[in-house]
């Protein structure tokens, strides 16, 4: 596959600065929990801060709060925050994919409603998706929603669903008739919805983001629909899509990885040589990603591609792992004073989910081998 | 630009594809008959893309010697194509003459310590130099000086003698022996990082071709192979193998377009060094997945596909070696923030080389 070069403008790289600026100071070292990626803490107030910047929803229309900016935009903020291992936990979902999701499809009402509070870091969503026979095979969900009134009654269970303890709306797949694909639906659900009852599952570390949702008889009103009745299973996959190609994919061990690098001056040559190959394959992932989202600022749909890249960057953060770990040279404790050593070995634990989350890799390979027959 | 890129790239798949199909390249290794192929690539100009018009060459950016590098590298072309070309800007930086347009640049060998008797003669060893013997012109930069500079030098390889060899895609790779034999000095002398750098960015462009070339065919095969009442690529353990080789492939391509970018805007050094790199890794990663998709065939002469892979296993620890790569750009990125700037791209255009 060939993804044509591109390099940030005079404009992009201002925004580099600005925001790095802006964070070396928000986020002095040692005051906040560092985080890995996508999985860091949840933060409301530093969220809100982001938001008064600015810097979420930046894709979202003006007209509904959002700052009508680029991916590639975008894009370059993500980078900062992730290097940093910031606490993105609160709007992550909401920024990346909830609030363009409803930017595409929703109501008037619903962009209304939901982008503005997207934007200024208020809100937080998790995705409501996998269910205990569902999950690589997603369109198994059996969570069914059943018109009641002027709303929907919904009866079902979703598990892994990260941060739905602290977010304020689920966004959540729901089965709405019995056609595989075309019976699924999506809708927005207010976590203090009566009925609605999550639970924490605790987690390998010892965390307890991932969480349980039990839906009994929740009522959600039709206006809460996200689309068409039946057109879940479409407007999912294009949600997913574009974004598995993003910088997130690849930066989850960012923090420590820099953290090793700065110190290497004088290393060995062994040293030299990993950290090497490792800088040669983030600079390599992140040409692409940056590739990706210039070409989805130019109006096109790199799916395969996107697909493609984030097979590779989970892939590199799991040989960033071994590699860490090797010259870490001993056991990493999870209480220690030193929030590095602490970080790695929250890392050590959970590594294996990276490889998993946002479509387990074997599932991504099949469709990717199949996008690569149709294209000949 | 990028479309200038494409438009050349599309010639050059057109010309190679037809003047070098599968069997010529395999005649070429077996009769040892190269000669006229060098001078029909020469005569179109295909070598002298990306070197200025200003200094006897055709014009053009990086980014569209690039393209033809990789083209060369997807159709396994019989000939020095990276070395030749190199030898052509190199000679063209040093204010030599491109008249003869046949010059094999030094690619895998140290730079020339040899010996000159005199402004115009030469005596030593130089290499392997591939297709050394059937070269009119070696040129090689002289890497001693403290300055970082190196003079260049091009040697008249009908007054020298040559020690043949092979390389392990079984074509010739030669020390060029001599005694007294014709040199030429260039004019300018030229920095040796830059050099380095443009020999890096040269082969990891013409390692992403063959990548994409032997993606291509194992698709393909995949496809057609039927086994246990399947096609082969209908097994999911095959289907990785071939993504595996598909992402090679982006990787590669991408690191050599993205040097290729660097250079043309003046700088380059670390990314060409970073794209060597990535290539010589997707190297190793590509030739290992094909040929597990093929199974026996893909390991018989016959069947094309070791064109591609010999080639690439050559390619793979050329110039400074995979390691020792890796442990420059290790050292270079190691010190603080070294690695964001690098990864998120915070240099803007330096002249580095």
């Amino acid at each position: 596959m060939r993804m044509a070069p591109t390099r940030l403008t005079a404009a992009e790289r201002t925004l580099q600065r600005e925001v790095g600026e802006y964070l070396d100071v928000r986020l002095e070292p040692g005051t906040y929990p560092l985080g890995l990626g996508i999985a860091a803490d949840s933060d409301p107030e530093f969220s809100r801060d982001l938001g008064e910047q600015g810097w979420l929803g930046m894709s979202l229309p003006v007209e509904y709060g959002g700052h009508g900016r680029s991916p590639v935009e975008r894009l370059i903020v993500v980078e900062e925050l992730l290097a940093r291992g910031a606490p993105v936990g609160y709007h992550w979902v909401a920024d990346r994919q909830s609030g363009p999701a409803i930017a595409s499809v929703g109501t008037e009402e619903q962009k209304r409603r939901f982008l503005p509070g997207i934007a200024r870091g208020e809100l937080s969503f998790a995705i409501g998706m996998s269910e205990p026979q569902a999950g690589s095979d997603l369109a198994a969900v059996r969570t069914r929603a059943v018109p009641h009134e002027d709303g929907w009654l919904v009866n079902g269970l979703k598990i892994w669903t990260s941060g739905a303890a602290t977010a304020t709306h689920i966004l959540a797949l729901l089965r709405t008739s019995d056609d595989r694909h075309g019976g699924l639906t999506q809708f927005i659900i207010a976590r203090d919805t009566p009925g609605v009852t999550v639970s924490p599952i605790p987690f390998i570390d010892g965390t307890s983001h991932f969480c349980e949702v039990h839906f009994d008889d929740a009522f959600v009103s039709d206006t809460r629909r996200l689309g068409k009745v039946g057109s879940g299973w479409s407007q999912n996959t294009s949600e997913l899509a574009l974004e598995r190609g993003g910088v997130d994919r690849w930066m989850s061990v960012m923090p420590l990885l820099r953290h090793w690098a700065d110190h290497a001056t004088g290393a060995t040559e062994s040293v030299h040589v990993d950290l090497g190959v490792l800088a040669a394959r983030a600079w390599a992932l992140r040409g692409l990603s940056l590739s990706i989202a210039r070409l989805v600022e130019q109006g096109q749909s790199p799916t395969l591609e996107a697909a493609l890249v984030k097979d590779m960057a989970t892939e590199f953060e799991r040989q960033c792992m071994d590699v860490l770990v090797k010259y870490f040279g001993r056991t990493p404790a999870l209480d220690s004073d030193d929030p590095h050593e602490a970080l790695l070995a929250r890392a050590v634990l959970t590594a294996p989910s990276w490889t998993i989350r946002g479509g387990t890799n074997e599932i991504l390979r099949t469709i990717i081998s199949k996008g690569l027959v149709k294209r000949g | 630009m990028v479309e200038q890129s494409d438009g050349i790239s599309t010639w050059a798949d057109r010309f190679f594809a037809d003047r070098f199909p599968a069997e010529s390249v395999r005649d070429a290794e077996r009769a040892g008959s190269w000669g006229q192929a060098w001078a029909d690539v020469d005569a179109i100009g295909l070598l002298q893309v990306g070197i200025p018009e200003s200094r006897g060459g055709g014009g053009g950016s990086f980014a569209d010697a690039a393209a033809v590098l990789a083209s060369a590298g997807r159709h396994c072309v019989p000939l020095p194509v990276v070395d030749a070309w190199l030898g052509n800007w190199l000679a063209a930086e040093a204010g030599l003459e491109v008249t003869e347009r046949y010059a094999a640049g030094l690619v895998s060998a140290p730079p020339a310590s040899a010996a000159l008797g005199g402004d115009d003669c030469w005596s030593g060893e130089l290499g392997p130099v591939a297709w050394g013997r059937a070269a009119a012109f070696v040129v090689a930069p002289r890497c001693d000086r403290a300055d970082g500079n190196a003079d260049v030098i091009r040697i008249e390889v009908a007054t020298a003698e040559h020690r043949p060899g092979t390389d392990l895609a079984g074509m010739p790779s030669d020390v060029i022996v001599g005694e007294s034999a014709t040199l030429e000095s260039g004019r300018t002398p030229v920095k040796c990082a830059r050099v380095e750098a443009v020999a890096q960015w040269a082969i990891a462009s013409v390692i992403a071709g063959a990548i994409e070339a032997a993606s291509a065919l194992s698709l393909q095969y995949a496809q057609q192979r039927e086994q246990f009442g399947r096609a082969i690529g209908s097994y999911q353990a095959v289907q990785q193998h071939l993504v595996v080789l598909e992402q090679a492939a982006t990787l590669a391509t991408s690191a050599s377009s993205r040097a290729a970018m660097a250079l043309d805007e003046g700088g380059g050094g670390i990314e060409s060094l970073a794209a060597h790199v990535v290539a010589s890794q997707a190297a190793g990663t590509a030739v290992r997945a094909a040929h597990q998709v093929h199974g026996a065939i893909g390991m018989t002469k016959e069947y094309p596909l070791q064109l591609i892979t010999r080639r690439l296993m050559g390619w793979q620890q050329e110039l400074i070696g995979e390691r020792e790569a890796s442990r420059r750009l290790g050292a270079t990125v190691g010190t603080k923030d070294g690695l964001m700037e690098l990864v998120t791209t915070r240099r803007g255009v330096e002249n580095d080389v």
